[in-house]
């Protein structure tokens, strides 16, 4: 096949000779930071872990192929160039030589090279590994090693922002012990190795995680010495630990401990913000719920601020349709609906519901009781806060509203693969894209896809589509602002809020910059003062 | 029967469920067993039907302040003699102490900044110069007259304050690290504290006359949550780190080394011990359970002197409630009998209903309150009970007392 | 000198100000007046302002409340400075996105606005090359080619090229109201006809029922000029702000709104006269005076009447019985009054004094001031930065926002997003009530440029639910995080 190769990125932002040095940035080295979090990571590596608390650790320990850095732009890590394919679909990256793996005890380091980053791509993608990252590289067709310090990836189709997608980490083909495919039973998952800025060193008997500064870090030796995770049962005690000096950061604070944290001048709050909403979702295969008004009914019935201001400490900020209000593409002209319960009993009955003897709307016979499916894995105080005025603010308008609390997994095969809820409470996070097609096209309704509320609409149809072809950038906006504005009032769901994150650390934790979603992305530079030290 | 080493709690509740050694300060043995358990009341309901009462009714249960939207109230703190409670109130980021008599008229309202009562001329600075005070943890003296406090004053830093009921409040500590969860000894003006001055959690005891205060603690991990026991001669506390916290008991108080006795060692989280009103007993919070989940807590009742089993089986047998909502700030609430201990079980579908589980016979009851989301129990010396529970999207302080 | 102009030197000149009024016990506040500050210290100011005008003719405590009225406009004219600062860049940026595409899907209006919004950043030369550019190509949108030539008329004034500025707008025959009404702002700001300006308005006005975005933009500009301050604020109040001046492309499947810049601008020249106004008037009253001069010597500073603001401030300092910690701040102002005369080392004795004070409101006095009057601040900095590092509490969240601000001005963006961050109160967030909005804006802008897009417009999102100007910022900032972002469509439930 005749392929133009166009480079299209050439920098080196890291001189391949840099390696295992101190960064040299006048900052000092040295100190320790431990940081609490609400539970324990099931897995330690980047493959089989599915939840946050393992993320942030993963992030410290391995490196992508690139990263984002700082100003939110494509960086090199374990690549320090790559090539694009004219039209797309060929990526090819070369990597460094001078990254080497952490050290298992007893043996010398062993080099990172292409038979790694190949090794993952088969391993993530192996039919028996478990691994939430699967869906997300099913674009690539085939990954190709060309020598030692290069490999080829062609994807089955372009796709935006492509090199995006390489930020996931690489592991050693030398760390798991079955080398096909990667469960949570294989040694390495809790005893990972990897080419990031810290070394998991042990887990201790209070299931502490001691990671220590990898002085041979490519991008130099992180400054801190010593990272210490530290799981909690309990979220008042974790934020006790913090202001009695056990612990220096806390990741996730909550929201009602954020006034005594900033009661308290030895501790900095940082919001950091994921692109991410809550909402209640209804499935439209219910006959009672196609009806758009009486899902606008819904929106009308629920006091959305005041649940924000009461059980998330105003912590948040009330949205109108289905992207968060810090995207490009929220349509700042769509309100959100205000909180009338008068105006949802008339759509109710507009849609032909008369109130029963019990109160209950009734239709044919059929009375508006509804099924809401949580996952327990959200659970938590505010969650059941949410739900319990979600059921009394319905009942107030007659719709009954029965609530299931399921396994996450069982929640999951309800909601995506079985259908059967009639209204769920979650969240999606998005990253930059502030991509909604997979949520309400009509080709994404089926087992496992992201339109679980079977949502179809010939014209949101074709406005993802032409959203989706389209290079200029004003006419995807135009697209977007149109959805939101249609999405907003077809009402598939009851949009409620964007949820503002803090992290809350030690005054002597210097120059922390938190990413939005996998935290410590840019831990090797944080540093302690000398005199802070302890 | 169990065998050695078993601590499957359905294995405990199942077969050797313990049952209080009534009218007795022997400790009470794992194997005295009557078929009582968790949920017996509840068990004896059709599915999907409510509970039959089961021998616990309300006298009256009441809000305690009228119903209002806009603020949060927490954290009920009866006095001594129960003629006064006193309560925490957040309206955003302020949080503001109260404190009412039972019929909820207020009797004043706390919102302490250290630039009160400044010599400063009268000047209006608009939004410029608000300070934000932030005000918790009431403990009170034991004749109702003084309570005290924690504050930042609005400046940042957390002390410790003495209020005079209708009198002026005075600083109690200072220092650059934070002082709180302090607790008035029921005998006399000692007034248990953490301090974080010796560079983590440490008990200390201040003396109101105004001599330093004394440190009780030592050890490289933090202690959190000191609790007088009724006689005031000792001090509950919880030590440890992360998602393993161990009960202590401290005595000797007036020697210069008091002596730490842990009631509890295993790997487990045990939280906010609270002495029975008669002092023999020591309930707790504990993640210990059947799934080894970190998240789900039980009640544990252990003889307060250390004869106890301190972790196994053992001490597994002296859970008398499970799947509890941990309130740390509260915990788990005695009725004046020292036999009965109100609590909140986290039912999700009940949306934390309180339960009352009677420790004589191991039987558990439902407090039939109506309310939702409940939290924060709090029991008097006259009986009465208060906690907080969600009321149109805000929680509201209810009080009420069982029918006997 | 433009409305943009004159907005970026009110913005350093109020900024970080600690505001203060001079209660007068004898006298307390009337209910409406009370109303109206609680409002003000929400930084609700639209709503405070409109309420007070609406209640001062029955109001016995005309005084008070003129002087609170003077204090409402004033604030409001520093936020709206700042976000016309902000607002040059950001749009720049964005219209230069736009502009940059080539072939048939190019915006026809963006040289235009784009060369704008280069004019009143003061770069009139760039300008008048886009606008030309705009005017050479075909089949343009025809109100907009009618206005064109008026706008290019200003860049070549502002080039100094007065004479052909003149010839420009002789050339204008177009009778639409905008277009007179443009022609009237033109002449009012460079004071070219200027007698016309008023008349020209008038009959533009009268001419147009409901006026478009930039007919007001351009109405408020001569009506603020010529001392017709009600007609003008009536036109703010009465106007949608968050209206585009163009729409492209409507409906079409590309649809592009292009505001006016220089809309914020005139906003903030016009609140700062309508505040000086009402203390002008608050003056009149002996009792209430030397809190209006306190007012007056800031307003006139930073509307450049340097005069004026000097005679103000000494009139203030000459009370006797002028409380002291407003003689102090009054001035560590007058210094950057003195410092813009030139006496550097006079400004840098009185600073001095202050910052050695240590305390922090007269620290973060000293920072604003000295950053206001574009002077070496450095070691001032570094005093402020290690009592803020040390401070306690809310008290020191006014010196956080004053290193913050400085920093912003030096363009060490990390700084300046650290300390504005520790001066927020974060249990309010974004939160308008809880936070200064100007403070809001400064920070919006460090995370702008440190590409923070989506904080940025968080922080935006709240700000427009009470000033609906702010609209045009946003916009063009959810287009160049459109471009910028280069994430992969990732989408996870939770």
């Amino acid at each position: 096949m005749k392929r133009i190769t166009a480079t299209i990125l050439l920098s080196l932002a890291v001189s391949a000779t840099a390696l295992a040095a101190p960064k040299n940035d006048g900052r000092p080295d040295g100190g320790s930071l431990s940081y609490g979090e609400y539970g324990r990571p099931a897995t330690l590596d980047p493959i089989t872990s599915n939840e946050m608390v393992s993320l942030r650790i993963t992030e410290l320990v391995f490196n992508g192929l690139v990263g984002i850095d700082e100003k939110q732009e494509i960086a090199p890590e374990l690549a320090e160039r790559w090539d694009a394919s004219a039209d797309g679909r060929v990526y090819t990256f070369y990597l460094r030589k001078d990254v080497k793996w952490h050290a298992r005890d007893g043996e010398d380091p062993r080099p990172f090279t292409a038979d790694d980053v190949i090794f993952t791509y088969n391993i993530m993608m192996h039919p028996r590994t478990i691994s939430p990252l699967k869906v997300r590289y099913e674009f690539i067709d085939k990954a190709e090693k060309l020598d030692d310090y290069s490999v080829r990836f062609t994807l089955k189709r372009p796709i935006l922002n492509a090199l995006a997608k390489f930020t996931f980490k690489v592991i050693p083909k030398h760390g798991p012990s079955n080398p096909l495919y990667l469960t949570r039973e294989d040694p390495f998952v809790q005893n990972p190795i990897g080419t990031g800025p810290f070394i998991l060193r042990n887990v201790t008997a209070d299931r502490e995680i001691i990671l220590a500064a990898n002085e041979d870090y490519f991008k130099g030796r992180p400054h801190i010495d010593k990272f210490a995770a530290k799981p909690f049962a309990d979220q008042n005690i974790m934020t006790q630990a913090m202001m009695f000096n056990a612990i220096d950061m806390i990741v996730l604070v909550n929201p009602r401990d954020i006034p005594e944290i900033q009661g308290d001048k030895r501790f900095i709050l940082q919001p950091y913000n994921a692109l991410s909403y809550s909402f209640f979702g209804y499935n439209l295969r219910n006959p009672l719920l196609a009806d758009k008004r009486v899902r606008q009914a819904f929106a009308y019935a629920v006091n959305r601020q005041e649940m924000l201001d009461s059980f998330f400490n105003s912590q948040g900020t009330i949205i109108s349709g289905p992207f968060a209000p810090g995207s490009w593409a929220y349509n700042l002209d769509v309100q959100p609906l205000p909180f009338d319960p008068r105006k949802a009993q008339d759509l109710l009955k507009e849609a032909g519901f008369t109130p029963g003897a019990d109160g209950v709307m009734q239709k044919g016979g059929k009375k508006l009781a509804l099924t809401l499916k949580v996952p327990i894995e959200k659970e938590s105080e505010a969650v059941k806060r949410v739900v319990l005025a979600f059921q009394n603010y319905l009942k107030n308008v007659g719709v009954q509203v029965k609530v299931e609390f399921k396994e996450w997994q069982a929640w999951k095969e309800d909601v995506f693969a079985e259908h059967d809820f009639d209204a769920i409470f979650a969240s999606w996070v998005f990253d930059d894209s502030a991509d909604i097609s997979s949520l309400f096209h009509s080709a994404e309704i089926g087992a496992w896809k992201n339109n679980f509320g079977g949502y179809s609409s010939p014209e949101i149809d074709s406005l993802i589509v032409e959203s989706k072809l389209t290079l200029d950038h004003e006419k995807r906006r135009t697209i977007n602002r149109k959805l939101h504005a249609m999405l907003a009032e077809e009402a598939p769901y009851t949009f409620l809020w964007t949820l503002t994150n803090y992290s809350a650390y030690h005054k002597k934790v210097r120059r922390v910059a938190i990413h939005p979603y996998k935290f410590f992305s840019f831990a090797d530079e944080w540093f302690i003062p000398e005199s802070e030290q302890r | 029967m169990c065998k050695l080493g078993c601590w499957a709690l359905t294995c405990v509740l199942l077969t050797s469920a313990w049952v209080w050694a009534a009218q007795t300060a022997d400790p009470p043995a794992a194997d005295t067993a009557a078929p009582a358990g968790e949920d017996a009341a509840a068990d004896a309901a059709a599915p999907g039907e409510p509970p039959a009462p089961a021998g616990v009714a309300l006298e009256y249960l009441r809000p305690l302040t009228g119903i209002e939207s806009g603020r949060n109230d927490s954290n009920p703190v009866w006095s001594r003699s129960g003629r006064l409670i006193g309560f925490e109130r957040s309206r955003g980021e302020k949080k503001e102490l109260l404190v009412a008599r039972n019929d909820g008229s207020i009797v004043e309202t706390i919102y302490f900044q250290l630039s009160e009562g400044s010599q400063e001329p009268r000047f209006y600075f608009p939004g410029v110069l608000e300070e934000t005070s932030y005000n918790a943890g009431i403990a009170w003296s034991p004749d109702d007259r003084r309570l005290v406090f924690m504050s930042n004053g609005g400046e940042g830093n957390y002390d410790l304050y003495l209020r005079e009921l209708g009198g002026k409040t005075a600083r109690l500590t200072h220092h650059r690290e934070k002082d709180g969860h302090a607790d008035w000894s029921p005998a006399d003006g000692r007034i248990a504290f953490v301090s974080g001055r010796s560079g983590k959690g440490d008990v200390y005891v201040a003396d109101p006359g105004g001599a330093p205060p004394r440190r009780l603690t030592v050890a490289d991990r933090p202690f959190l949550y000191p609790q007088w026991s009724p006689d005031g001669k000792r001090i509950a506390v919880i030590h440890g780190a992360n998602e393993n916290h161990d009960i202590i008991v401290i005595d000797g108080l007036d020697k210069p080394q008091p002596r730490l006795t842990a009631l509890t060692t295993w790997e487990h989280d045990d939280l906010r011990p609270v002495w029975s009103p008669d002092g023999k007993w020591i309930a707790f919070y504990s993640n210990y359970n059947e799934h080894n989940d970190p998240k789900i807590w039980a009640i544990l009742v252990v003889a307060a002197d250390g004869s106890d089993p301190k972790s196994g089986a053992g001490l597994a047998a002296r859970v008398v409630a499970t799947d509890v909502v941990p309130d740390v700030e509260r915990g788990p609430a005695w009725l004046p009998d020292s036999r009965r201990i109100l609590y909140v079980k986290d039912d999700r579908l009940e949306y934390n209903p309180i339960r009352l589980v009677d420790l004589r016979d191991g039987s558990n009851h439902p407090v039939p309150t109506g309310t939702q989301v409940n939290h924060d129990l709090a029991c008097a010396p006259t009986g009465e009970f208060a906690f907080r529970a969600q009321v149109d999207q805000w929680d509201q302080i209810f009080i009420g007392r069982l029918k006997e | 000198m433009t409305a943009l102009r004159t907005a970026r030197v009110l913005a350093g000149l109020l900024a970080g100000a600690s505001l203060a009024l001079l209660s007068v016990p004898a006298v307390p506040a009337s209910k409406d007046v009370a109303t109206a500050l609680r409002q003000y210290e929400q930084h609700r100011y639209a709503e405070a302002a409109r309420s007070l005008r609406d209640h001062i003719p029955a109001d016995g405590q005309n005084a008070q409340a003129w002087l609170a009225l003077g204090m409402i406009y004033l604030k409001n004219a520093e936020l709206h400075a700042e976000l016309a600062a902000v607002a040059v860049d950001v749009q720049i940026d964005y219209l230069k996105k736009l502009a940059a595409r080539k072939g048939a899907g190019r915006s026809r209006a963006v040289d235009l606005y784009l060369g704008e919004a280069l004019r009143d950043a003061g770069r009139p030369r760039e300008a008048a090359t886009h606008i030309a550019r705009f005017r050479a190509r075909p089949k343009q949108d025809a109100g907009l080619a009618a206005l064109a030539p008026v706008s290019l008329g200003l860049a070549q004034y502002q080039s100094r090229n007065t004479a052909a500025a003149r010839a420009t707008w002789a050339g204008v025959t177009s009778k639409a109201p905008e277009v007179r009404a443009a022609l009237a702002a033109a002449y009012a700001i460079s004071g070219h006809n200027a007698k016309q300006a008023v008349a020209l308005a008038d009959d533009a006005a009268a001419a147009r029922a409901n006026p478009g975005a930039r007919m007001v933009k351009d109405l408020i500009a001569v009506y603020s000029r010529n001392g017709r301050i009600d007609k003008a604020l009536e036109l703010a109040d009465g106007a949608d702000l968050r209206a585009p001046s163009h729409v492209e492309g409507a409906g079409s499947g590309r649809v592009i709104h292009f505001y006016d810049l220089a809309l914020l601008g005139e906003l903030a020249r016009l609140y700062a006269v309508a505040g000086l106004a009402a203390l002008e008037r608050a003056a009149g009253d002996a009792a209430i005076k030397p809190t209006a001069d306190y007012y007056l010597a800031r307003g006139h500073a930073a509307l450049g009447e340097l005069d004026r603001a000097q005679a103000a401030a000494e009139r203030f300092l000459a009370v006797p019985d002028a409380p002291a910690r407003f003689r102090d701040l009054a001035r560590i102002h007058q210094a950057g009054l003195t410092h813009r005369r030139g006496d550097t080392r006079g400004a840098m004795t009185v600073w001095q004094e202050y910052a050695g004070r240590g305390e922090p409101e007269l620290l973060a006095e000293v920072i604003a001031a000295c950053t206001g009057a574009g002077a070496d601040c450095g070691a001032f900095l570094t005093r402020a930065a290690a009592a803020a590092d040390a401070g306690q509490g809310r008290k020191f969240a006014p010196l956080n926002v004053a290193i913050g601000r400085a920093h912003l001005a030096r363009k060490d963006y990390a700084k300046a997003l650290a300390y504005l961050e520790a001066g927020r109160d974060k249990s309010k967030k974004n939160k308008i009530e809880g936070n200064d909005p100007v403070m809001l804006v400064g920070l919006a802008e460090a995370y702008y440029r440190t590409k923070q897009y989506s904080e940025n417009l968080e922080i935006y999102f709240e700000m427009s639910k009470q000033f609906p100007a702010v609209r045009q910022i946003q916009e063009a900032m959810q287009g160049i995080y459109a471009v910028e972002h280069k994430s992969a469509g990732d989408v996870k439930i939770f």
